[in-house]
Formats: structure tokens, C-alpha cells, sequence
């Protein structure tokens, strides 16, 4: 660059350009000035990136399993928090512990009311993973760790998704102790699926066979006893096999008639819930090892023309995969109701 | 001169190069994402925030990060977006009533962590204190003297926060008692009066819920606690002026009433989040 230019070149700097030292200009200057040596350079930076870049795209090509939201065990099931293959691409925030491979946890309140004992998790996915395409936590065996080195299973867990990103976790603890940590010991498996059955009846009243349906495994659907009647009925059902294993069942009853009227649902109450005007989602269904299910009074005139009655069984249940992760309780806000 | 011209031609060349020869591998497949890790998810997110020199910060479940700041007299707006990092909550949708079963529910978009109180903070070290409105607010006011500077604005730091969560309590409520439970510092349920009908018994509830101007729906007043009964009969339920009743078809007389006080709840949690902001100022609107 002659002097003549250095005005332009003045104009070209930016404001971060470091100034120069004495010395550069005269080392510039007793460099060889060979194009040739531009040129090869160049070009062999130019073929490195092409190795580069094939190298790169090919090694793309290596299958990348992704967290799976469901896996079909039948034609009607589905399942969350499938297994996941890929390893955690980084970390978390701060204070969070990783659950698995995908989501982790931090404690962010203990609510101590009378000898209960309610722990509330924020929840966060991992960095790498999308937070929409990320399956989630779905719950699981708790123990909350006590000072006096005790330890007690939890009760109850409580998911709402009105409040997506956090669940809270029941224990019920002695007198005169207090948590210091907890440990997830088995992460739940939610599963779900669908039977059908059919059966001919002469009007109501009716009494319907037992009937069993393949859950899982070893574990078995039994429904005792099924009764409907023009004021009523009830569904006696109970699972077999698997002592760890506990579902939900919600069945649909349509009743077919002789009269040539549309298929009539015949209503089961629900597990609980009257009034979900403030709440219009349900959290997670109580799971247990057997139930008796209310039907209410079937929405028919004449009940001696149901012919045909049709029944979905809708089926939720839940395994618990092996888990050993303790999250300290130190500097979680604590508040305290006495009852 | 000349030799800076060849070299920047041999350059040019060398990234032709490249660029055929990524396309080369490239053949059959689509690029990923710019950014990108490799899995299949399209939208990568960063929920430690580090990649981006702390101009977003963590807070519960979800990520803060200001966008632009707006100089008012006497008074300094920033705006934010929250960015969930949670997965998606168990359960279902009652608009899936036909095939009830666990699966994901996405996301409905409704809030679930909200910056309540802020700090300003000068690189001269002055802090001047701020808040967000509500649950849905997506920007902080601070108040600031006449002779403010706004471009000494360099942190704002959240102090306080609020998340929801979820929690319930089974209630057992002797008839002949005009019980009171605390749910927890805040709520609290009560039976208040009996109503014997035809066709069932009603219960009346007092639900103590204090109005709480920053994260009321206006859903009556009563956001945070709902009732359920528990056990069979109940068939309706809604609201009075006072609470929540509810009626159960059984006329017989009762000793107990088992309901289940649902509550979701937004609770207030401390937080020393600080954000870098300097980097907003003349980019506010």
C-alpha cells in the first residue's frame, strides 16, 4: 500500500481494528510478497474445506434416535416417556438435577401442613432438546429423607396442566421430623389401551359375564362383575399378575335398542369430579389395583328394549422403571401451616 | 497491491471449493438447522442461557429474556418474553373424552411463571426498584428521578417471582361442625350451610382465596382453589358468593362430607436473576 492510499485505508478501519505496533508495517514489508504462495494457499484451504465438508455431511447420515413420545404395544395403546437413546447433549440450570436423559428438577417449595408434607418441582428439559418435542416427567416412586435418617413413601402426586412445568409430590411424615432431601426411586410408565367387548341381552335388568383382557405382561384386566339396571348399576373390576403394577379404568357403555332409536351411552359416574369449572383439565387419573365404577340411571324410557350392549374399556396403567436420584432440600422455602 | 488481488482471487476460489464441496455431501439431505445439535428437534433451546452472556435469565420453568427498553419521563419500561424449557405435563384433555388415556398435553399457552419484582441497577451501582402488573404483563415499569440517564442503564435483576403449582387436599368435613381447614398460608375452605332438596342434598363452601390483583383471571375471584367431591353421588357443582357448592344426590343423612380441594395456585418465589440490558438501549421503541 503506498502513502498516497494511506487515506483510503484510514477510512476502511473499523473501530475495533487494533492499532498498529510500531513494527508491523516493516515486518509486512520484509515478507516475500509471492502470489504464487497466495494462490497454493488458498487453494489448499479451499480442498481442506471440501474434505471438511464431506466428511461432515456424511457423518450426518448416522441414524440420531430421537426421545420418542409413543410406542404402540397394541393397536390402541400408547405409552409416555418411552426410552430415550440419546445422551444428554448438556446441562441444566442452576440448582436443577437431572431425572434422566431428558428432563430435570429443582425443588422450589415444601409446604409442611400438619403431618403432611407437599414438595413442588419445577421441571426443565435439557439443552439440545426441544422443550415441545421432549417427553416429559410422568410421575414416580418418592421417598422423602428425614433428619433422623428415616425415610417415607410418598402418597400422592399432584400434575395439572394448567401449571405445565411443575408437579408437587405428598408425603406424611411423624411428629418432630423434618425432610432434608428426597430420592426418586422408579420413574412411572403411563400406559394406555382400549378392549372391546359385545354382549346380547333381553332388556334391563342385565348381569354380564366376566371377562378378561391381556393388560401387560403378565398382568391381567379382570372385570368381576358387571350389573345394569333401570335405577343404576356398577362395574366390579380388578387387575392380576404384577403386584407393582396399578390403572385406571374408564369404560363407554352403548346400549344398541330394539326400537330402531340411535345407540344410547349409558353414563359412569366419574372417579370423583363434579365441579370442574375452575380446573377444566383433569390431572393425572388415580390409579389402584381394583375399583367399583357407578353407572348412573341409564337416559332411557323403556329400558326393556336395550338388545345389544357395546362396551370400550378404556385401560391406563402404570410400571415403575428402576430410578436412584436423591435432590437435596437445603434453602427450598419452607412454609408451615398448623392444622 | 497486485499480490492482494491474487490472493483474494485464490480465496474465492477456495470457497467455491467449499461450498461444492458441502453441497457434494450434502446430496439427498436437508441442512440442519443452523445451530443445531444433532437430534431430530427443530428448535433448539439454550436453558442455561450461557451461550448468550446472561441477556436471559432462568426463572422456574421458564426463560426471561428482555427485548427492548423504552424511556418514558420519569420512568423506564422493559419489555420481556417468557420461553417455556418445561416438557409438556402429563394428563388429558377433556376434549379427548372419548378416548380417555395418559398422553402429553401441550402446550395451552397459558402462563405458568411470572417475574413480579424487579431491580434496575446503573453501572454506577444504583438500583431503583420495579414490578410487572400481572401474570400476563410482559414488561417491568421503573419509576426513575427527572435527571435519570438512561444510557447508565446496564442490569435489571428479578427478585421475585411466581410459578404455579399444582397441589390438592382431601377434606373431610363432620356435618354437625362448621369445619375450617387451611389449605396453606394464603387459602383456606369452610362448610358454611346445608340445603336439603328434593332430588339431593346441597353443600355451601366459604373458599378464603385473598384477591390477588397480580394473578387474578377474573374467574369470579376465585383463581386458585376449586372443589371436587369425593366418593360417589355428586352431580353439580358451582359457584356462590362466597365459594363453591356442591350437591351430592344422596338425600340421606350424612356424618361427613369428603370433598377434594384442588388448587393451583400461583406462589411467590425469590430469585436473584440478573440480566444484562445494555445492550437494548437505543433499540427500544
Amino acid at each position: 500500500m503506498t502513502d498516497e492510499n494511506s487515506g483510503f485505508s484510514e477510512l476502511l478501519k473499523t473501530p475495533l481494528e487494533k492499532p498498529k505496533r510500531p513494527g508491523d508495517r516493516s515486518r509486512r514489508e520484509q515478507a516475500p510478497s509471492l502470489p504464487v504462495a497466495a494462490v497454493i494457499g488458498g487453494l489448499v484451504i479451499g480442498a481442506g474445506i471440501v474434505l471438511a465438508g464431506f466428511t461432515v455431511a456424511r457423518s450426518s447420515e448416522e441414524p440420531v434416535t430421537a426421545p420418542t413420545v409413543a410406542t404402540s404395544i397394541q393397536q390402541t395403546t400408547t405409552t409416555t416417556a418411552a426410552p430415550t437413546t440419546v445422551a444428554p447433549t448438556s446441562g441444566l440450570p442452576t440448582g436443577f438435577v437431572a431425572l434422566n436423559d431428558r428432563v430435570g428438577v429443582r425443588p422450589v417449595r415444601i409446604l409442611h401442613r400438619g403431618s403432611e408434607v407437599f414438595v413442588s418441582f419445577v421441571t426443565a428439559v435439557l439443552t439440545g432438546l426441544d422443550p415441545e418435542e421432549t417427553s416429559g416427567f410422568n410421575g414416580g416412586k418418592w421417598q422423602l429423607l428425614l433428619d433422623d435418617e428415616t425415610t417415607v413413601e410418598n402418597d400422592q402426586e399432584f400434575f395439572d396442566a394448567l401449571a405445565r412445568g411443575s408437579f408437587t409430590v405428598k408425603f406424611t411424615v411423624p411428629d418432630g421430623v423434618s425432610p432434608t432431601g428426597v430420592r426418586l426411586a422408579g420413574e412411572a410408565l403411563r400406559n394406555s389401551t382400549a378392549f372391546q367387548s359385545e354382549v346380547s341381552v333381553e332388556g334391563l335388568p342385565a348381569t354380564l359375564p366376566r371377562e378378561e383382557f391381556a393388560v401387560d405382561g403378565d398382568v391381567t384386566l379382570v372385570i368381576d362383575e358387571m350389573e345394569i339396571r333401570e335405577d343404576g348399576g356398577l362395574i366390579n373390576w380388578q387387575l392380576e399378575g404384577n403386584s407393582d403394577v396399578t390403572a385406571s379404568v374408564q369404560p363407554m357403555i352403548i346400549s344398541h335398542n330394539s326400537n330402531q332409536s340411535f345407540p344410547t351411552v349409558l353414563p359412569v359416574r366419574s372417579f370423583s369430579s363434579t365441579f370442574d369449572f375452575f380446573s377444566p383439565i383433569f390431572d393425572v387419573p388415580p390409579t389402584s389395583r381394583s375399583d367399583t365404577l357407578e353407572l348412573e340411571p341409564p337416559p332411557l324410557a323403556d329400558v326393556s328394549v336395550v338388545e345389544r350392549l357395546e362396551i370400550e374399556w378404556f385401560v391406563s396403567w402404570v410400571v415403575y422403571l428402576p430410578a436412584n436420584v436423591e435432590i437435596p432440600l437445603e434453602d427450598v422455602p419452607l412454609a408451615r401451616v398448623e392444622l | 497491491m497486485r499480490t492482494t488481488l491474487i490472493g483474494i482471487a485464490a480465496g474465492v476460489a477456495g470457497a467455491a471449493l467449499a461450498a461444492g464441496g458441502l453441497a457434494l455431501g450434502n446430496v439427498g439431505q436437508e441442512s440442519p438447522p443452523v445451530g443445531a445439535v444433532a437430534t431430530t428437534t427443530t428448535r433448539v433451546v439454550d436453558v442455561t442461557g450461557e451461550d448468550t452472556a446472561q441477556q436471559v435469565g432462568h426463572l422456574g420453568s421458564s426463560i426471561v429474556e428482555p427485548t427492548a427498553i423504552d424511556i418514558e419521563p420519569e420512568l423506564v419500561v422493559l419489555q420481556f418474553e417468557l420461553r417455556d424449557i418445561a416438557p409438556p405435563e402429563v394428563g388429558h384433555h377433556d376434549d379427548n373424552f372419548f378416548q380417555p388415556g395418559f398422553r402429553a398435553v401441550p402446550n395451552l399457552n397459558f402462563g405458568v411463571t411470572a417475574p413480579e419484582l424487579w431491580t434496575l441497577i446503573t453501572r454506577d451501582g444504583t438500583e431503583y426498584p420495579g414490578t410487572t402488573s400481572s401474570i400476563r404483563a410482559r414488561s417491568a415499569r421503573f419509576p426513575v428521578p427527572e435527571d435519570f440517564d438512561p444510557d447508565s442503564i446496564a442490569w435489571v435483576r428479578i427478585d421475585q417471582f411466581r410459578q404455579r403449582i399444582p397441589v390438592s387436599f382431601p377434606l373431610d368435613f363432620a356435618v354437625d361442625q362448621r369445619q375450617r381447614f387451611q389449605l396453606d398460608p394464603d387459602t383456606a375452605v369452610s362448610l358454611d350451610s346445608i340445603i336439603e332438596q328434593s332430588s339431593g342434598i346441597t353443600y355451601r363452601f366459604v373458599v378464603e382465596d385473598p384477591f390477588d390483583s397480580f394473578s387474578t383471571s377474573g374467574n369470579f375471584g376465585m383463581d386458585h382453589v376449586g372443589l371436587v367431591g369425593a366418593g360417589p353421588g355428586w352431580v353439580t357443582g358451582g359457584p356462590w358468593e362466597r365459594g363453591i357448592q356442591l350437591t351430592n344426590s344422596n338425600t340421606d343423612d350424612q356424618d361427613i362430607v369428603s370433598v377434594v380441594a384442588v388448587s393451583s395456585n400461583w406462589i411467590n418465589l425469590p430469585s436473584d436473576a440478573l440480566i444484562a440490558v445494555d445492550h437494548l438501549l437505543g433499540a427500544g421503541s
